[in-house]
């Protein structure tokens, strides 16, 4: 039998100061961590992953109550600290971004806000507050990050960790992050672009050709260049180019990044199809296109590494689950639904259970193949189902 | 063609239509009175096949035998009340509504008044028409074949994989009974329907499925890309429940309606939308819905010894399979609902659950098509938001049921060109309904004036 009440998003969740004092000598680092903040926790270098995703686990469980309440019903609870593991603890649907307030950090501890203990939990002037794509009709997803302190290292260190610590001057052919700043993909381009200490990076019209001329200019300074977009922007740029008589020609030195699919075009292509199409309209090396798997509700990416596979940084894992019973995970090779840990997720939730279709290799790389469901069309990722 | 000479043609193929029309509803009228008895014969008769086509269905079949009994009930009692006179009758003596007219146009993808101009041309009597039933309840596509029996077309069926006994049953049961000239073929396998020269395709099923089909038999040259397609593809019917002494006193047949067939098939209720909030009807929906799957308790245990008979008789290929849909589907179907009532009890949505059965409240802004046929959306809102939800869920929609009130009562959506329909009637329509809001026999005769 189900609950009756409707969960009050602004009334404070509260645990007891045993409860807490439970969590600090159980989870020391991750207390240090989020108490006087040096080393954002994901990136701690003295804990294995499987013992810092435990740490987080009891953490989320004591302190985001749809969590919880999820892990709860799922036979699970703060004493799970070991299970964690032997098996991954339960993985939250994405949808509950939509449906509740998925965050951490209204608890209090008796009668003290839980940001007095752990500093790191404290409102910044401007917190970010990340909504998926969609028109205001329709239900998006919020993703609070109270302190972008995290979502700031997750995305420097998943650059790095696949584009290395060279420069990078970022052209993005998307709106700008000012006219839209709910939006995490946006977020995350602005802050390469901040990152670049050429200050050439900048977004680009949509409504113009590539100004190849100041492209090659770049290059031949010597600068590298990554262009962000969606899937079907480029398209549409390949078409202006070809209807105004501009021939495109990719610098090897230029790079182009694919973002996912764009809401407003409905058009469905195949992933294999539209590279063809991309490396043919650009005139470039298939190793010259990358593709970028990210989310409102997750503060990682990860990033094609090789041809269509994508790799994630070494604090978030994916897995692919069996659709009907998201606790089997899948063997390499199997079509499944994807599932996310993300160790940056430490405001909200780190296991996470997407709306996607996926399969992984050997090694743990993934594919994303289409939406789980064919009919739900949602922002990122729309592309047909893999082809053959 | 100037104007003219096209004026001169309409006016000779219009009289040439009323006799046409005024024949076909003499010999129609005979051909419903035939078929009516050829049919009733077969739930009468022992030796009709029909009884042997039921045991192959329960033990080959996903389809309960509480669910193909049912059925068969409610089509004879449709069959004695007259259905077919009835749907001659009334074809013959009604215009299709312009709503009508329109919605089978609107469903078509080319220029609507070439199809509207060819259609009349070229569907004359004895037209061939293939009809792909593709649905998912026991006898599904028998109105399909009804129609083109009575429409005095020829049949040639793809029978859906889900139900193969019993339609094959009743066609081969009418052939001895002289539609052998109509009855032209019929087939399980998509790639055995034979290459003729089609005039017209009816197909009811799945969206996700059409686009396959038709491309699979447009490259196999059993079809060509001109030729007209009736596609059939909502997916989910709304009840709307006045208040809560309304649901209490029809709670069998709202039950009915959303649980029947294992809540499959167009017509039963996928949404609810309601005054009354869900957590007030809690207790007479969970003892409702215990009620009817009491019964399929029974119906568990009944199979259970219907497979042992199976043993007896060596059936043990079916005997596995039936092993499989009774354990292995449940185990599934328990595992998904476990995780959803977690999910539900996280982000403190509404829900009431019984057995594999869940009807969880969503807000009307953002309740979705169904998606799960055991999982129905219970709305709260008013009349004025149901029109609004009618809107929006467009072309996936069947029906409109009430529970409560009169159908005058309640207000039609704007955009709804069908009636409202009791609730009673969810799982029991009369066969000459109108799927998609189609008249299947008008539609087939578009040459009657």
């Amino acid at each position: 039998m189900g609950t009756n009440s409707r969960l009050n998003m602004n009334e404070p969740f509260s645990i007891s100061s045993q409860t807490f004092e439970h969590f600090k000598q159980r989870m020391p680092e991750l207390h240090a961590s989020l108490a006087e903040p040096v080393t954002p926790f994901f990136l701690n270098t003295t804990l294995n992953f499987d013992e810092k995703l435990a740490q987080i686990f009891v953490f989320q469980y004591l302190l985001n109550p749809v969590y919880q309440k999820y892990c709860t019903a799922l036979g699970w609870s703060a004493d799970d600290y070991y299970r964690c593991f032997d098996e991954l603890p339960p993985l939250l649907p994405v949808q509950a971004f939509k449906d509740a307030a998925v965050w951490t950090h209204d608890a209090l501890v008796g009668d003290t806000e839980i940001s007095t203990y752990l500093t790191h939990l404290k409102a910044d002037a401007q917190p970010l507050e990340f909504l998926s794509s969609g028109t205001s009709a329709m239900q998006r997803s919020r993703h609070r990050v109270l302190n972008p302190t995290f979502y700031d290292a997750s995305i420097r260190a998943a650059w790095q960790a696949r584009f290395g610590r060279d420069n990078w001057i970022i052209w993005a052919y998307t709106p700008g992050y000012s006219e839209n700043p709910q939006s995490s993909l946006l977020y995350m381009i602005d802050r390469l672009m901040e990152w670049d200490h050429t200050q050439e990076s900048r977004y680009l019209s949509l409504e113009e050709c590539l100004p190849l001329q100041q492209l090659n200019k770049l290059v031949g300074d010597g600068h590298r260049v990554m262009l962000f977009g969606a899937a079907f922007g480029w398209l549409d740029l390949i078409e202006r180019h070809e209807r105004e008589n501009e021939p495109l020609s990719l610098p090897r030195e230029v790079s182009i990044m694919e973002t996912g699919g764009m809401k407003t075009f409905r058009r469905a292509i195949s992933r294999v199809d539209l590279f063809e199409r991309l490396v043919q309209g650009f005139n470039c090396a298939p190793e010259q296109l990358h593709t970028e798997y990210g989310m409102t509700e997750c503060l990682s990416q990860a990033y094609t590494s090789k041809g269509l596979w994508l790799e994630s940084p070494d604090w978030m894992k994916i897995v692919v689950v069996d659709p009907d019973q998201p606790n089997k995970v899948l063997e390499s090779g199997q079509e499944g639904r994807i599932g996310i840990v993300d160790l940056a997720n430490i405001y909200s939730c780190s296991f996470m259970l997407t709306g996607d279709r996926g399969v992984q290799d050997e090694e743990g790389r993934f594919q994303v193949l289409g939406r789980w469901e064919p009919t739900s069309l949602r922002g990122c990722n729309f592309l047909m189902e893999q082809d053959g | 063609m100037d104007k003219l000479a096209r004026s001169k043609s309409h006016q000779s193929s219009s009289n040439e239509a009323y006799e046409l029309g005024k024949n076909w509803s003499k010999q129609a009228k005979e051909r419903a009175v035939l078929l009516q008895e050829h049919l009733i014969k077969w739930f009468d008769d022992e030796q009709s096949g029909m009884q042997e086509a039921i045991q192959q269905s329960i033990l080959g079949t996903d389809f309960s035998s509480e669910d193909i009994y049912f059925q068969l009930s409610a089509i004879k009692s449709r069959l004695e009340t007259g259905d077919l006179v009835h749907w001659v009758d009334q074809c013959t003596s009604d215009r299709p509504s312009s709503d009508e007219s329109r919605h089978w146009l609107d469903a078509q993808s080319t220029d609507n008044e070439n199809i509207e101009a060819y259609r009349v041309t070229q569907l004359r009597e004895r037209s061939h028409i293939l009809c792909i039933h593709a649905g998912n309840l026991p006898l599904v596509g028998l109105q399909d074949v009804i129609a083109v029996l009575l429409a005095g077309h020829c049949y040639t069926g793809k029978i859906s994989r889900k139900d193969p006994y019993l339609l094959s049953s009743i066609l081969s049961w009418l052939i001895q009974f002289g539609w052998r000239e109509q009855i032209q073929h019929w087939t399980q396998n998509t790639a055995e329907i034979p290459v003729n020269n089609y005039d017209e395709v009816l197909f009811a099923g799945s969206e996700s499925s059409l686009s396959s089909v038709r491309k699979t038999l447009i490259e196999a040259r059993t079809l060509d890309e001109e030729t007209p397609w009736l596609n059939r593809i909502a997916s989910f019917s709304i009840a709307y429940c006045s208040s809560k002494e309304a649901v209490i006193e029809q709670s069998t047949e709202f039950m009915g309606a959303l649980m029947r067939h294992g809540g499959k098939g167009c017509r039963s209720v996928g949404v609810v939308v309601s005054p009354v909030g869900l957590n007030e009807l809690r207790i007479p929906l969970e003892n409702a819905m215990k009620n009817v799957l009491e019964q399929n308790g029974s119906l568990r245990q009944a199979n259970t010894l219907e497979q042992s008979d199976a043993l007896k008789q060596n059936n043990s290929a079916n005997l596995k399979k039936a092993e499989i849909l009774l354990q292995g589907g449940n185990r599934s179907e328990s595992t998904r609902l476990t995780y959803k009532k977690a999910y539900n009890i996280a982000v403190d949505r509404v829900f009431v659950d019984v057995g594999d059965w869940m009807i969880e409240e969503h807000p009307i802004e953002y309740v979705p098509e169904p998606s799960n046929n055991r999982v129905v959306y219970w709305v709260h809102a008013n009349q004025e938001d149901l029109v609004n939800l009618v809107e929006r869920f467009g072309s996936a929609l069947q029906s409109i049921y009430y529970v409560g009130p009169k159908a005058s009562d309640v207000k039609k959506p704007y955009t709804y060109s069908f009636d409202i329909e009791s609730i009673d009637s969810a799982q029991r329509p009369p066969l000459y309904w109108k799927p998609d809001g189609i008249d299947i026999l008008r539609y087939l005769c578009p040459f009657i004036i």
